[in-house]
């Protein structure tokens, strides 16, 4: 019950008028940075350090959070209307988003992810709040060997996004890995794939090739289209309130998102995409229609949308106990932690308790006044999609080339945009489909990383991965999922057969 | 570039005007935070006036090195800050411009490596690590940062000294700081090094020990030895620095000298130094370009001997 | 523009591409240069893994093309002037924004753009680009301290004193 007292104590600091005008700030802030391709919480919080210096700590961490949590909420909204994911968390988001957003149910996937994205972060805040200790001494006893086995349970979605054709879908998750490829190799130092190009020793970074791919692609097939086609995009059909049946979809995706999220956000190595993908994947397979998969199903939206937001609560876990930085915000956040001269670390709890519960009281704060904000403004979004189609895709275009330079104000990124998207052009002429190259892109070099880690360490030993015992857990899940399905499909023909005798 | 001075308090006796800070690297890092820091300071103390940082980031701050050479060439109004870190990826990276095409101004801060175990390792004393790499030098794994980067060095250095072969060592390179902590933290690995500030709250709350330091000599209150005090005669600063466009002026490079020499001693820049822990290491432009060229000579010895670079 | 025989070719183009980004990735990998740094498994073994699935999945392609399983059936129209103008508008905006600045090149994209679908008010569109781009320059630059370039000529039109030539 000390628990309870200390965040009680954070409440009465969270709740000041002040802090709360903060919190409402960096709200705001942050979700029109996530709105933005190429300009995340990270960045954000660092631009905003020396101006806040001033600020008196306990503010500016209120604040920072509230961007952080708002970016998260922020970024959903251009994936499911414009199909431009503003963070790599909300890059599934778009697949089935965007169809929704098409169709008119643009409000009902703006609503399921702002109502899941508050389901899964008020849950995740609780554990944050009671089990951060737990959490992170899990989350440390994940090494190499566990987050290759992860990856490649990660990677077992791709059979969720790979199409009608087989190959098409390989192709296009070996064109992600092949991306994935380019840049200096952290384990040597060693130059791959660069061409001879300076910028590209960095890689290339995931959010402009899902933007080009999803975006600009998507720009110059809609173009191509235009004088032949006229596929009616409809702001609003019908209702812009979930329906009885939408909540029904929803909130087992929003439970299960949740439960996939924290904890991997909580992993060092875990990150914000992987439990989207995992959520994807378990969602389609759960569902009892998953053939309106990559169509629209409302569950594609809720799970995924959970999942980032439970993973941006985890990622304050080992940040909050530990000190430990695992993400590229939580490290800005620690440097503003040293900014103000304060310990990070195991200690903090003790040594700034005031700040530490006033924060994650914050966290409930803002996530209520996320909501608030929100889903009122769901229906009001969805009619960006009655800007004129001309005007709406130059708009897109004006975003995804502002988001795509700031990276790195580099002109090199646009010149990547424009080559991705062309890529996707000519996937999406000739029907392949584009969410595997990103899969690909994302896992193929963590994967790379890990195993070879782990052999590294192993001295060479293949064992490894089978010894350990959640190594060896997470594998028999990644056999489970690819087998089951073919073996159930193969029993219900089987049944069929049976049933016609 | 146009940047918008986020500070642009206007002091009446400014003697720079319209000073640009360059960080090869996104906001928020090291590199980024010494030039947010100076801008401030500077701007204090009344040496100069709208000061604008702006950020190059990429390849260990190689392509903001490239683009400063080409794009400033002989301004006297632009700075680019750099460090250790830079100098290893200009080796490993092959870059085509390296830090003889610029001119170094003056060392300011940096941090010392520490090696840790964590607390439960059977190894108690750097002697122990030591005999454990001698007895077998892939059974110890070092978790650290990049490849060829400040803690890669170290190791590199650490297991020539005591007479290990450098290709022989079992490192495992981590892409943030928060990454390879985790491994240590962990038990993944044997040992890992990073700065000494980002191991310390680890080891005051008894979770990590720490076991050498590669300053030459002790640091005021802390309690770890020196590599040195171990016979193990290796010492590593991971510094950082100011550069100036290759083909300044000497009269340009002189104000810019006095100038950062007076920050320096400013209260606003001491009081940075303090709350952030980080050490004055500042050395003037002459004394830094020897420093450099050893360093330099030292890291590439290293590359060479660990197997990165031919 | 196209029809099923030229989606039947652009198909086997893609499927032709694919082999070939292997074997590119197959000969990089084998001109690498690797020290002799301790590695149990070094910077190859990937790439030449993705390699080999590339070659596979093109030949499997290549097989599908051949036998004509093209996903719209009967092929489909593609609007050439339009797919420039969009593919031209962004070249033109890679070109600029660091000449002309974020305004001007954010201005002829979106003009391009609008082109693209048709849009024939030149005018107006050219002044809702440039409203679009001056909004998020004001907003990034001085709400955030970012840099979106200025442009080189349009500094050079607001100095407002020659600077000291260096």
């Amino acid at each position: 019950m000390e628990t309870l007292a200390a965040l009680a104590s954070g409440f009465a600091v969270a709740l000041t008028p002040l802090n709360l005008l903060f919190c409402l700030l960096g709200v705001t802030v942050g979700t029109a940075v996530g709105v933005l391709p190429g300009i995340g919480p990270a960045l954000t919080v660092a631009l905003l350090l020396p101006i806040t210096y001033n600020l008196e700590p306990t503010a500016a961490f209120i604040m920072f959070a509230g961007i952080y949590y708002g970016a998260m909420y922020g970024g959903s909204t251009t994936s499911i209307l414009l199909n431009t994911p503003g963070e790599s968390g909300s890059i599934v988001t778009a697949i089935d988003g965007n169809m929704m957003a098409r169709k008119g149910r643009g409000a009902q996937a703006l609503a399921t992810a702002a109502i899941g994205s508050f389901v899964a972060g008020s849950i995740a805040t609780v554990g944050l709040t009671f089990a951060a200790p737990l959490m992170v001494d899990l989350a440390l006893l994940f090494g190499p060997a566990e987050y290759f086995a992860l990856m490649v349970v990660a990677l077992v979605t791709v059979t969720a996004v790979l199409g009608d054709s087989l190959p098409r879908g390989l192709a296009s998750l070996f064109i992600g890995l092949a991306l994935g490829l380019v840049g200096i190799d952290l384990q040597t130092g060693q130059a791959r794939f660069t061409l001879g190009v300076r910028e590209l020793l960095d890689g290339i970074d995931i959010v402009i090739v899902a933007v080009g791919l999803f975006a600009v692609g998507e720009t110059l097939y809609a173009a191509a289209r235009f004088r032949f086609e006229t596929e009616e995009i409809y702001a609003i059909k019908g209702s812009v309130w979930m329906s009885a049946q939408d909540w029904a979809r929803s909130w087992k995706p929003w439970l299960r998102g949740t439960a996939l999220g924290f904890p991997i956000g909580a992993l060092p190595a875990g990150g914000s995409e992987i439990p989207t993908f995992l959520s994807y994947l378990v969602e389609k397979r759960l569902s009892p229609h998953p053939e309106e998969f990559g169509k629209g199903a409302i569950e594609a939206v809720a799970g995924p949308e959970a999942a980032n937001n439970a993973a941006a609560a985890g990622v304050l876990a080992p940040l909050l106990a530990l000190g430990l930085p695992t993400s590229a915000t939580a490290a800005i956040m620690l440097a503003a932690f040293q900014q103000y001269g304060l310990q990070p670390g195991p200690l903090l709890f003790d040594s700034d308790p005031e700040l530490v519960w006033g924060l994650i009281a914050s966290l409930y704060v803002g996530n209520v006044l996320l909501l608030v904000l929100n889903l009122p403004l769901a229906p009001v979004w969805v009619k960006v999609l009655k800007i004129p189609r001309p005007w709406l895709y130059g708009g897109i275009l004006l975003f995804a080339t502002m988001g795509a330079y700031t990276l790195n104000n580099n002109v090199v990124d646009l010149v990547i945009l424009w080559v991705i998207g062309l890529l996707g052009f000519v996937m999406r002429m000739l029907g392949v489909p584009v969410a595997p190259c990103v899969v690909g892109l994302i896992l193929g070099p963590l994967a790379e990383q890990q195993l070879r880690r782990a052999l590294a360490i192993s001295q060479g030993d293949p064992t490894v991965f089978f010894t350990h015992p959640i190594s060896l857990l997470l594998l028999t899940i990644a056999a489970l999922l690819v087998i089951a399905p073919v073996v159930l499909r193969r029993r219900r023909k089987l049944g069929a057969a049976d049933g016609a005798k | 570039m146009l940047v918008a001075g986020l500070l642009a308090a206007t002091p009446v006796s400014a003697e720079l005007r319209g000073l640009e800070i360059i960080a090869p690297a996104n906001p928020g890092g090291g590199w980024d935070q010494t030039a947010r820091a100076m801008q401030a300071a500077l701007q204090d103390a009344g040496l100069a006036s709208g000061v604008q940082v702006s950020n190059i980031p990429g390849a260990g701050g190689t392509i903001g090195l490239a683009q400063f050479v080409t794009s400033k060439k002989r301004s006297g109004d632009a700075i680019l800050v750099g460090g250790l870190v830079m100098v290893g990826a200009i080796l490993t990276n092959n870059a085509p411009v390296t830090l003889d095409d610029v001119t170094p101004l003056a060392r300011l801060t940096g941090e010392y490596q520490l090696i840790v175990v964590p607390a439960e390792s059977p190894i108690q004393s750097m002697a122990d690590l030591v005999a454990k790499l001698k007895e077998d030098p892939g059974a110890v794994s070092w978790a650290g940062g990049s490849a060829g980067g400040t803690d890669h060095i170290l190791a590199g250095l650490v297991a020539k000294a005591v007479g290990v072969d450098p290709t022989k060592i079992n490192y495992i390179a981590h892409s943030g700081g928060g990454e390879a902590l985790a491994a240590i933290l962990g038990g993944h690995v044997t040992a890992g090094i990073s700065g000494y500030q980002e191991f310390a709250p680890q080891i005051a709350a008894g979770k990590l020990r720490g076991l050498a330091l590669s300053s030459e000599e002790r640091l005021a209150g802390v309690d770890i030895p020196t590599l040195r005090e171990q016979g193990i005669d290796v010492t590593l600063v991971n510094w950082r620095g100011l550069f100036a466009p290759p083909q300044i002026r000497d009269a340009d490079k002189a104000t810019l000298s006095e100038a950062i020499a007076k920050m320096v001693e400013s209260p606003a820049w001491q009081d940075t130094l303090k709350t952030r822990d980080w050490l004055n290491l500042y050395l003037p432009a002459d004394a830094f370009a020897a420093f450099l060229a050893e360093d330099q000579a030292k890291v590439a010895q290293t590359l060479k001997d660990i197997g990165l670079v031919q | 523009m196209t029809t099923g025989r030229r989606l039947r070719l652009g198909e086997t183009l893609f499927a032709a591409g694919i082999i070939a980004l292997g074997l590119f990735i197959t000969v990089e990998t084998a001109r690498m240069t690797v020290g002799p740094a301790h590695a149990m498994v070094g910077p190859r073994l990937f790439p030449i893994l993705v390699a080999i699935g590339l070659v596979l999945v093109g030949f499997a392609l290549l097989r599908e093309a051949v036998r004509g399983a093209i996903a719209p059936e009967g092929g489909m129209e593609l609007d050439g002037r339009a797919i420039a103008l969009v593919a031209g508008g962004l070249i033109l905006q890679v070109l600029l924004i660091e000449r002309a600045g974020w305004m001007i090149g954010a201005t002829v994209l979106f003009v391009c753009a609008t082109a693209g679908f048709g849009s024939r008010r030149l005018a107006v569109d050219a002044a809702l680009g440039l409203g679009l781009g001056a909004l998020a320059f004001v907003s990034f630059n001085y709400g955030l301290g970012l840099e979106l370039p200025t442009g080189e000529i349009v500094e050079w039109l607001l100095a407002p004193a020659p600077r000291e030539a260096p």
